[in-house]
Order: C-alpha cells, then structure tokens, then sequence
C-alpha cells in the first residue's frame, strides 16, 4: 500500500509518521491532485495530527485555492441554473461538481477543473443554443478536425465557458463515447436521477454515480483521473451500509448499462489498492464480469502501476501509459476509425 | 549549516541521490539533478542559503531531467519535473539554471495562496521595505539591481510577498535573470557584484544573473515592514522624477498587479488597503539608474533624520 494510501485510508497512520514519510506523503499528494483532500481530512481529526510546518504551508496555500474554486463551482452552477430557466429537461451534475452540489462524501477539498453536465441528447442543441445566448462560447481555436471528433465521436460537446470566467462547462448527452465497445442506454440514468432539493438540477442515483465515475476512470484515456477518481469511489461505497440494497442493485444495474466490466475493475482495485471490502454478495457477482485470466493479470499490472506507485521513483511510467494509451482509444472506437484517427493526430503533431 | 560548507562533489553527488534541500525564504526546496553544471551554479549563487538535512520535509521536490530518445544526443532537452507534473515545454539542456528558477517562480506562484503575491521588487533599508511593483519591461530587475550594489538588502526581485496576518514583507532573496541591455548596464554599474554565465537566446533574450548579496541570503528569514511603495517605469532619456501616487490609484495598480488577488477573496482587499494607507505611495519614472538609486537611498535616508 503506498503511503497517500495508508494516509487516506487511516488517518491515525500520520501519528506515527517521520520527517521523510511526511515529505513522501506530501509529493504523492500533490502527483496525485489529493492535497487539499488530505489537508480537509487532517482537519476534520482535528488537534490529534501534529503535520510539520513545511506540511501546514502547503495545506494553508492549498485550502485558499480550495475555497475560490468551490465559490468559482458555486458561481457556475447559480449562472448555469440561470440560463437554463426556462427550459423543461433534466439537467444532471456530474462528477465532482455533483458532489460538491450534493454534499456527498467525496465533496470535501476535490478540486476540479471543469463542471461536466449531462442532458437528454434529444435536447442537446437547444440546451447548447441557450448557453451560447448567455454567453457561453466554445475555444475559438478548435480546429475543425477536433469539433468534428467531439460533435461525431464523442459523447460531449467541445468544452463551453464563459469569457468572463475561469471554470468550463463540459456538455454531455452520454457518459461513453458513441463509437465505443460499450454502449450505454442515457435515458435510463434520467429514469434513476435524484432532484436536489432547492435546485434545477439532478445527480445521478447512487448506485449509477459509482458506475459512472468507475466507467470514468476505467474507460476514460490513461487512467487520467487517477488515484483521486479511486479515491471518490472509496467514499462512494462508504456512504453506503454493508446491508443496503445499494449492494444488491449495483451488479443488475451494471449489466443494464453495460458497464460490468469498469465495475469489476473498479471494485477490484477498491479491495485490492485501499484494502477496502465489498460486501461478499456483491464481490461474488461481480467476479462473473472479470476479463479473461491473462488479461486480467495485464490489466490490474498496468492499474496498479499507474495509480499506486509504491514509492515516488516509480512516478514516471512511460510505458504503462502508453498501453493504456493504446488501450482506451482501442475501446472508444472501432479499429479503422482508431488507425484513421491516430494517422491524423500524427500528421498534425508532425507539421 | 551553510550551502558554502558543502563541497562541489557532495553537493553533486546530493543532488543526484537524496536530492540537495536549501532553504529558499519561506520554501524548503529539493532539486535532484545529474546535471552538475547545474549544480555547481546553485552552490555558487546561494552558497549563504541555509543547507538542510536530508530528511528536511520539502514544499516543492523539483526534477532536472535529461531528455530521453535520440535526440539526447543531437540536441538534449532540460525537463522539469515537480512531483511527475511537467507544467511547461523542455528547454535547452545548457539553460537548466534559467529553467529552474523560472519553474520555482511557477510552482510559488501556482502554490502559496496563503500569502498575497505582488509582481514585484522588494528592497530594505534602515529596516524599512520598498516595494517595487511593475509590468514586465519597466526596469524593475534592473533598478533592484542598481539598489542592493548600494547597500540595500534584497528581499525579492519578483515576488512581492506580503504575509496577510501581520503585513509584513516576506523575503524570498534569489538571483536577478538580468535581460538583453541592462546585463551590460549592471555589471558596469556593480562591477564586485558575482554574476553567472550569460545564457544566449533563451525564451526572454539573453539572460545573466546577478547573485543575492551573501547579507541578504543570512536574513532571508528576517522580515520587514513596508514603508514605500514605488511604481518604477524606466524610460529612455525621462529626467528622473518621483510624483506623489494617490492612495486610490496606488491600491488599484496594485491589486491588478497582484497575481492572486482575485483568489485570496476579500483578504487581499484588506492587505492591499492597509498597505496603500501605512505606506508612502510614488511613481517614479526615469531614464537614467544612477540617479533612480541615488533619489530613493535620499528618500529612505531622510526618513532616518
């Protein structure tokens, strides 16, 4: 278990900890965009952690840029809401932005970079339109190339902000990309939604919120989310009891989406990585969504080595990244799309 | 410990194992790097700099890597690293020393919110701060230059860092990135002053830095209060003039100046005010460095009688 692990998982570890497992810690916190999230969680155990002062500096800076990102989320999602008035279609919050909106587990110190939203595809345009009459504008440079990856390909729309503010607004009407392996039916997480109280918008139902963000990671180029996507899942599944429903629901509903695969993953790394149990009924159902015994063995290789380096030597991975490269552009689209798309990127790098 | 009680081969051989920790004002940094040109200049420059242990708990764990492929030998690359993040393009390999300090700008800049950071100079005399800040261009290096060969202590040549509890300056002394012109100009100006190699062509021009004062490094951890604000603008051939800057107008330039004043929230706006109304507030424009020094080391000193 590497030390950012150890850390978040118990945080009476840090009583112990020397100089140099601190200063270890500190680097794997910051490699892995965890460290306003660990400063929150040294926080909340209030005096009994005594971090060293170089520790206490950072957490001071961090906590400052924590809090104008959550007042620049809060400022998006009252401008969102404003321009979205007089529409009558369901407007999700995903990922990060969903848990800060809804005050779940996970909110406390996640940085994010942008506020990803989902909306039904049949209203896509008119839910673009109306964000570009309130201003919103998409990067002027996009080259027609990409708009066409995103607009054809993709399960998003190019990346929307406002030219007044910092944070962009990721516009999807899927959670995968349309040419991928996997196809997920999206009318059916507006069935399951959960309506905020006091707001316009939705969040995904528990259990499809682990899905996705496991589908996310899994699925998503390079394991970009990195250990703090893991992170968000470990605190997903704390949320829940070990005798909720909430368990027995999570394997049927991954078959509905077509997502067991991410799931196993996911739980897998889960036990695996943080040590974390699954409850046995719901592990047991979901070891019937494991690959193939080779791959497998690649598979938690390549997972283990990118999001849990033991120690910080091994935070350049080359190697591993590129297969994992490889690997989710090979699940994203079909074989002649993936050798025409990857023979374009390669001329426009060369240029 | 000094970094001056190190040898040149220790410190080679730390900062390419446990990495070499120094104290840099309110930072401990730990540069691993096998590049020894590289670290034979951060000996040279900052050898009054604390050195800390080995076991030290660091903020910012900086990389200097080589780059890998063939091109390592046609034409190497320097790579900085923090923590596996590579926020910028490579560089030359024979323009480390440039790159590490511009990175250690970045990752201070991209970090200590906790402080509210001016772009600016900041000088002490008779215990008293001046802060000198300034757009890119207006001279600001070069006149911090001219300041510390005449007795005043370098607290920054970039960084303004104001601690928001008490007001304070907080000093950050490292070496001056002289550009294009004002290289020759300084060292003619400061000829006992130690100056680096020149690095040619760089992303900002020819660069030449001018070592921290050994006085300045000692007191890096002494802070000061601020007494002057001065916004410098150098412009060739202006007669030398200081002009009484309106507090109004001298709280708004700086909180445009400050790179994160909009992230320290209605912190900043306080600091900033409480700045403007303690200290004296003047611009100064001028073609000529001599009588820029000469003019704010009277100004300082009448304030002593």
């Amino acid at each position: 278990m590497n030390i950012l692990i150890r850390a978040l998982t118990n945080g009476n570890e840090l009583k112990t900890f020397s100089a140099l497992q601190w200063d270890e810690l500190l680097r794997f916190a910051r490699n892995g965009k965890l460290m306003a999230t660990l400063s929150a969680m040294i926080n909340k155990l209030g005096g009994q952690i005594t971090p060293p002062k170089t520790a206490l500096h950072l957490f001071a800076g961090e906590k400052v840029r924590f809090d104008y990102m959550l007042l620049q989320v809060e400022r998006e999602l009252y401008e969102l809401e404003k321009a979205f008035k007089s529409t009558n279609f369901p407007i999700i919050l995903l990922k990060g932005a969903a848990y800060i909106a809804a005050d779940l587990k996970p909110a406390a110190g996640r940085l994010l970079s942008d506020i990803d939203i989902l909306v039904p595809k049949r209203h896509l345009a008119e839910a673009e339109a109306c964000l570009r009459k309130h201003g919103w504008q998409s990067d002027q440079d996009i080259s027609a190339y990409d708009e066409r990856y995103y607009r054809d390909w993709m399960h998003e729309i190019p990346p929307l902000r406002h030219p007044t503010r910092h944070l962009e607004v990721d516009m999807h009407y899927n959670l995968v990309p349309l040419t991928g392996r996997i196809k997920v039916d999206a009318e059916m997480l507006f069935s399951d939604a959960v309506k905020l109280p006091n707001s316009s918008f939705s969040v995904l139902s528990p259990v499809d919120r682990l899905l996705h963000s496991a589908t996310h990671l899994l699925y998503n180029d390079e394991l970009r989310g990195g250990i703090r996507d893991l992170a968000d899942m470990r605190l997903l599944c704390l949320a829940e009891a070990h005798d909720s429903p909430f368990w027995k629901t999570l394997p049927e509903r991954a078959k509905e989406l077509n997502m067991e695969r991410p799931l196993f993953y996911a739980l897998d790394a889960l036990e695996r990585l943080f040590a974390y149990s699954v409850p046995s009924d719901a592990m047991l159902k979901c070891r019937e969504f494991a690959p193939a015994t080779l791959q497998l063995f690649i598979m938690r290789r390549l997972i283990d080595r990118v999001l849990a380096p033991k120690t910080v030597d091994q935070f350049y991975v080359p190697v591993s990244e590129w297969l994992l490269f490889v690997r989710s552009h090979w699940l994203r689209m079909p074989p002649v799309m993936l050798c025409k798309h990857l023979f374009h990127k390669w001329r426009t790098n060369t240029q | 410990m000094k970094i001056a009680d190190l040898s040149i081969r220790d410190g080679i051989k730390k900062a390419a194992t446990s990495g070499l920790r120094y104290q840099a004002g309110p930072f401990a940094v730990c540069i691993y790097t096998r590049n020894t040109s590289l670290v034979e200049l951060i000996l040279r420059f900052y050898n009054q700099s604390t050195l800390l242990e080995d076991d030290a708990v660091c903020q910012f764990h900086i990389d200097v890597l080589r780059s890998g492929g063939l091109r390592r030998f046609i034409r190497p690359k320097a790579i900085f690293s923090i923590d596996a993040i590579r926020p910028f393009d490579p560089y030359p390999y024979d323009q480390a020393f440039p790159m590490l300090e511009w990175g250690l700008n970045w990752c201070i800049g991209s970090t200590a919110h906790q402080y509210l950071i001016l772009h600016s100079a900041v000088v002490e005399r008779n215990g008293k701060a001046l802060v000198l800040p300034a757009q890119p261009g207006s001279g600001k290096s070069t006149l911090c230059a001219g300041l510390i060969s005449r007795g005043w202590r370098l607290l920054s040549d970039e960084f303004g860092i104001i601690d928001q509890k008490t007001g304070m300056m907080v000093p950050l002394p490292r070496v001056i990135p002289l550009k294009n012109e004002s290289i020759e100009l300084v060292q003619h100006y400061a000829p006992e002053a130690v100056f680096g190699p020149i690095f040619r062509k760089t992303r900002k021009g020819d660069v030449c830095h001018m070592a921290p004062p050994p006085s300045s490094l000692q007191r890096q951890l002494e802070q000061a209060k601020p007494a002057w604000v001065i916004f410098p603008k150098y412009k060739h051939g202006q007669k030398t003039e200081l002009k009484v800057e309106d507090k109004g107008v001298a709280f708004t330039r700086m909180s445009n100046n400050a790179f994160n004043y909009p992230m320290t929230m209605g912190r900043g706006f306080q600091t900033l005010t409480g700045l403007a109304k303690q200290a004296q507030c003047f611009s100064l424009q001028s073609g000529d460095l001599d009588e820029a020094v000469t003019l704010l080391t009277q100004l300082a000193d009448e304030c002593e009688t």
